[in-house]
């Protein structure tokens, strides 16, 4: 699973939204510079991307499924939320470990690649987002949301 | 509402539940260290962590056969609280009491040369005499010595003192003079060091251990004195191959240091050379099976040598080959590779540098524990007593000498390997037995000029024929000698 | 299914009959096992009577809108019907709701009986029969006997019973006697100090009952023993004081009382009706205007037609049991009248008696609901929200279309104006503040707010969206009758706390 994430982060190696280093450091390279038996970021931070962006769909879909904020532009507006509130997360997690210099020290890790990583999971989030809502699978179930979509009511 | 309780008391128990056991390890492990010390109730705790468990990263901690490796563990702990800022040394972190069979006791049979080439060295303001009495002392308390048996030696052992207790220690002291030694007897004009050798060697068992302390320069007199080195080392050759082949566990440690020299010096004519005054080198050899120097080294009675030495060596049967724990670097690097597999010391993903000053070249650093080897950490600084598999591949060495790099914890040499051609293969880095390269700086082939030649007095002629007389019966140049060896596979 | 035939005799039946049509329209529906058709037929001479006119138009676009969804969708829940429809004839009857009273047009009364042709003694009794002034369309005082009848018998009644003596000639009467079926019914509606109606009641019912000596149709049998109810309207309103008028206030409590004689004998007295409904209210309040006929006469919607028209509700949900006839007189005829429970000059829901309220609250606050949000919001909600957007989809193209366009919207809009004259009226009838919030919409009904949320359009559309919610609809127009009965008669129920 931690592969799982970590291709989907570092998109596949085709895009590499910052150094290896982190992509090892995320992984769980431990502080000893010995082998991957620190905290696996990338699953915990996959795992949470997951769950708050579903968790932020239902509550535009399901929990409070208002008949005024059902129009494209509310689903925006969530969006909105969900990538800034995963980018925070990606974001802050690294960038406090990267302060605590709480990492190897033999890894290169800077503020850009925290921003990259950032990034990259916010990315992933507007897409995951755009993958609940779009099909009418699960919105059907949805009162007032169920045919909102990012491009229309 | 209903909805949104629900969700967040089940994200809270994933969250909780999936923290990995390595890691609640490592807490318990950061609270236990809060008082500065593993005591052996934590120590037993934080094993309880992973006795049981599959966890990749506890296999790190266990031998090829599971069970728990202690030494890796307390190395893992000292580099984590090291990284952690906490500074715990090795003495705080509790063991369990080494399983090595203690074996029984052992006589300790000093055996101390007392021909006149001596003489120099038992001046008073010797710091050889001081060196002496508190090797002795020390090898009195030593907990596996049974009696010390204290002699002189020039052509024969002469006994002194058996069962030596403290006021014999000090008398022996006391009569470490020019006067004593002659009073003592034997043939002190000469000095035959393979006699003597051979005599050691005869008395060398598992119940007793030989101790003999030489300036271990040969005289060959008016005879053809290449001839006579010859001869030596021929004789010394036969006498520790036949000593080995009868006790293949003999293993030998001598060691150089250095003491005030006053008085007359004889070079290998045996002619005199009066009032020389320097610091001149001289020899302690420990002869015994390889329980009792491990002993020895366990009881680090090396480290309690006043004024230290200067150099060691350790010839010892090659049985296993020693595999040390060590550890591929994440960086310094020259070029690019996965660290996928590191830990289990397959390089994967190498690809050679793009960079302008390293085109083209491929090169990675290894951290190496030789704390285990009985070798000397110089030993291991020479890349001489290296064999790499690919003659393609360079090597340095370095001691580590930085204590508060985490990374660099629980090892104490790096390895750094380049080379222009990279491919996949597997190398193996030996360390190889031979006599180590401070033996042929030591060895004098023409000592007259000592007055005046100051690199002479540093040396002690014919020494490496003595020691290659020995070296060869136990490291034959026919074979390859690996005492050490480390394998790392490198893919692209 | 069995018919309910209404004959809706002068303003008054016109005006009756509207209200009938807005309580059809707002699903009110006599809770009776058996469903019964309406055919509506108004018998008034005064063709530019607006009100004639007015609820014309109203049952044609009623009509269309039933054709157009079907039944049972809450709203417009009743047939009605042309008698064209109803008979397959080949005689042509025309397809409009319309009794066509022959010769009144520009005739005057005079020749209309032929009075020159009359025996001198004759001409006498006529001369008597008929005395008095009156007043024609130009103003001018005339003699009765020169009045033209094209504006109705402006308050003659003895004109206006010789006239509509040709009813029973009628096609559309042998129409009605041919077709008659042991289940049908029969409802009369009437004022009695009018001049069309104070006539053409008595009349009608004569020629019905006495449908057995009638040689124009055949299967009397039926008729002679239909079941027939009728509403008679006392004075209810006020008109202005025009001494240039025929028609003058003084006259109709003198009217009413030689009218209710001529009853008691020809009606009440000799069980013509099986149930008669009186209906009268003594308040003199805001006076119409005095138009005898000719700029249109179109009185304000008032109470009184509406309370009239739940007298028609009650018919058909009398059982056939207590109407039953032999030999073309009502075994047990039934008297009745209609109250309220608070005398107030402005009717509100609450100061009607439970029965009334239980019948008309909830629908007619429902279907006010639907004008007002159709009026208000739909146009911001039309391609937003899923009610809209769900198949079949209730889009732009549909609400420009004409089904909305026209026939919808004029009926809500007539609907709106029967409200605002009702209210406007005295005695007036306003339930309902038509303007306000959405949370006001029904005076003396406080709403129950939720947690989080008002009763505003952002509930009404979460409603709609609720409702439309899986439904499969067989068209547009059905969905949008039929989803917004099922959304307001839920809001109003959960919201206002309306009892069903």
């Amino acid at each position: 699973m931690k592969e799982f994430f970590a291709s989907l982060y570092e998109w596949f190696g085709v895009i590499p939204l910052y150094s290896r280093d982190m992509g090892d450091q995320l992984r769980g390279w431990d502080i000893t510079c010995t082998d991957y038996i620190a905290t696996p970021w990338y699953v915990y931070i996959g795992w949470i991307m997951i769950i708050l962006t579903g968790f932020i769909y239902a509550l535009q879909y399901h929990i409070i499924d208002n008949s005024r904020l059902n129009k494209k532009m509310h689903w925006w507006l969530f969006a909105l939320l969900i990538v800034a509130l995963n980018f925070l997360i990606a974001f802050t997690i690294p960038f406090n470990t990267l302060q605590a210099s709480d990492y190897c020290n033999q890894l290169n890790l800077s503020v850009s690649d925290c921003i990259g990583f950032g990034l990259s999971n916010a990315v992933w989030s507007l897409i995951l987002f755009v993958i609940i809502s779009t099909p009418p699978l699960i919105r059907r179930f949805s009162t007032n949301c169920r045919l909102t979509t990012f491009w229309k009511p | 509402m209903k909805k949104l309780h629900l969700i967040s008391l089940l994200s809270a128990i994933i969250l909780y539940s999936c923290k990995s056991e390595f890691s609640q390890f490592n807490e318990e492990a950061l609270l236990f260290a809060n008082d500065m010390r593993i005591d052996q109730k934590e120590y037993e705790k934080l094993v309880e962590h992973f006795k049981t468990s599959d966890e990749k990263g506890f296999q790190t901690f266990k031998t090829l056969d599971g069970k728990i490796d202690n030494a890796k563990v307390a190395s893992y702990l000292l580099k984590y609280f090291t990284a952690k800022k906490l500074t715990l040394t090795p003495a705080d972190i509790w063991q369990p009491e080494t399983t090595i069979a203690r074996g029984e006791k052992f006589n300790i049979n000093v055996f101390l040369e007392n021909s006149a080439s001596i003489d120099g060295y038992v001046g008073d303001n010797s710091s050889f005499k001081t060196t002496i009495f508190k090797l002795l002392t020390d090898l009195k308390n030593f907990p596996s010595a049974d009696s010390l048996n204290l002699n002189y030696i020039n052509t024969k052992p002469i006994p002194i003192k058996v069962s030596a207790s403290r006021d014999d220690i000090d008398d022996f002291y006391k009569r470490l003079n020019p006067a004593d030694f002659k009073s003592a007897g034997g043939m002190r004009g000469s000095t035959d060091i393979e006699k003597m050798l051979k005599l050691l060697l005869d008395k060398s068992n598992e119940r007793n251990l030989s101790v003999f302390i030489s300036d271990c320069v040969f005289s060959p007199g008016d005879k053809d004195a290449k001839k006579y080195l010859d001869g030596q080392y021929a004789s010394i050759y036969n006498d520790f191959t036949s000593a080995k082949n009868a006790n293949p566990d003999l293993s030998i440690i001598v060691l150089q240091c250095t003491a005030r020299f006053e008085g007359t010096y004889f070079d290998y004519f045996d002619l005199p050379h009066q009032n020389i005054n320097t610091e001149r080198p001289y020899y302690i050899w420990f002869i015994g099976n390889s329980i009792q120097i491990k002993n020895l080294v366990d009881y680090k009675i090396f480290n309690l040598i006043k004024n230290g030495y200067r150099n060691k060596m350790v010839i010892q049967a090659i049985r296993t080959v020693n595999q040390p724990n060590f550890k591929i670097l994440y960086r310094p690097r020259i070029g690019e590779f996965d660290s996928k597999s590191l830990a289990q010391g397959i390089i994967s993903g190498a690809t050679p540098s793009e960079e302008n000053q390293t085109k083209g070249l491929f090169g990675f650093n290894i951290a190496v524990d030789f704390s285990q080897s009985l070798q000397d950490v110089n030993y291991f600084l020479d890349t001489t007593n290296y064999e790499l598999s690919d003659e393609k591949y360079s090597l340095k060495v370095e001691a580590i000498t930085d204590n508060n790099n985490a990374a660099l914890t629980g090892f104490t040499h790096v390895l750094k390997l380049q080379t222009k051609e990279l491919n996949d293969e597997t190398i193996r880095i030996d360390i190889v037995g031979k006599a180590p390269s401070w033996v042929y700086a030591s060895t004098s082939l023409n000592d007259t000029r000592i007055e005046s030649d100051d690199s002479e007095k540093q040396k002690t002629f014919g020494f490496k024929y003595l020691v290659d007389g020995v070296c060869d019966a136990y490291y034959p140049k026919s074979k390859s000698n690996t005492v050490t060896s480390i394998s790392i596979t490198i893919n692209k | 299914m069995a018919r309910l035939f209404i004959f809706a005799i002068g303003g008054t039946g016109s005006r009756v009959l509207k209200s009938l049509t807005m309580l059809f329209a707002a699903g009110i529906k006599p809770s009776s096992q058996r469903e019964f058709e309406i055919v509506p037929i108004i018998i008034d001479p005064h063709k530019s009577n607006e009100d004639l006119k007015r609820t014309e138009r109203l049952l044609g676009n009623y009509q269309s809108i039933l054709n157009e969804v079907g039944l049972n969708n809450g709203f417009f829940n009743t047939k009605i019907t042309t008698l064209d429809k109803l008979v397959a004839s080949e005689n042509r009857i025309s397809g409009s709701f319309t009794f066509n009273l022959q010769q009144v047009a520009n005739t005057r009364f005079k020749d209309y009986i032929d009075f020159n042709q009359l025996s001198e003694p004759n001409k006498a009794l006529t001369d008597i029969l008929f005395s008095g002034k009156s007043i024609n369309k130009r103003g001018e005082e005339v003699d009765l006997l020169d009045i033209e009848m094209d504006i109705g018998f402006v308050g003659n009644p003895n004109i206006g019973s010789v006239v509509l003596n040709q009813f029973k000639d009628s096609k559309e009467f042998q129409e009605v006697a041919n077709n008659f079926n042991a289940d049908d019914r029969i409802f009369i509606i009437s004022s009695i100090f009018g001049g069309t109606g104070a006539a053409g009641f008595p009349t009608i019912l004569k020629n019905i009952r006495d449908a057995m000596n009638n040689t124009n149709i055949d299967g009397r049998g039926f008729l002679q023993d239909a079941k027939i109810g009728a509403v008679t309207a006392l004075p209810y309103f006020n008109i202005e004081k025009d001494i240039d008028s025929p028609i003058q206030k003084s006259d109709f409590i003198g009217k009413t009382k030689a009218a209710l004689y001529y009853y008691k004998d020809n009606v009440t007295g000799n069980n013509s009706v099986n149930s008669l409904y009186y209906i009268a209210d003594d308040y003199s309040g805001k006076p119409y205007k005095n138009d005898p006929g000719d700029n249109g006469q179109k009185n304000d919607a008032h109470f009184v037609e509406l309370a009239s028209a739940l007298a028609i509700i009650d018919f058909l949900e009398t059982p056939d049991r207590d109407l039953t006839c032999v030999g073309g007189k009502a075994v047990n005829p039934i008297y009745k009248e209609f109250g309220i429970r608070n005398d107030s000059a402005d009717i509100k829901l609450s100061d009607f008696e439970d029965n009334t309220e239980r019948k008309i609250s909830l629908r007619l606050s429902q279907f006010t609901l639907f004008r007002k949000f159709l009026n208000e919001h739909a146009s911001s909600a039309w391609e937003k929200q899923p009610w809209s957007m769900g198949q079949p989809e209730l889009n732009k193209q549909f609400f420009d279309d004409s089904f909305y366009r026209t026939n919808v919207t004029e009926f809500l809009s007539s609907f709106g104006d029967w409200l605002m004259e009702m209210s406007n009226n005295k005695r007036g009838f306003s339930p309902f503040n038509l303007d306000s919030n959405l949370d006001s919409l029904v005076k003396d009904k406080t709403v129950k707010p939720g947690m989080f949320s008002s009763v505003d359009y952002g509930l009404y559309d979460d409603r709609l969206n609720k409702h439309s919610k899986g439904k499969t609809y067989r068209s547009s127009s059905q969905k949008l009758i039929s989803l917004f009965f099922k959304t307001t008669e839920d809001i109003l129920i959960s919201k206002f706390g309306i009892k069903n």
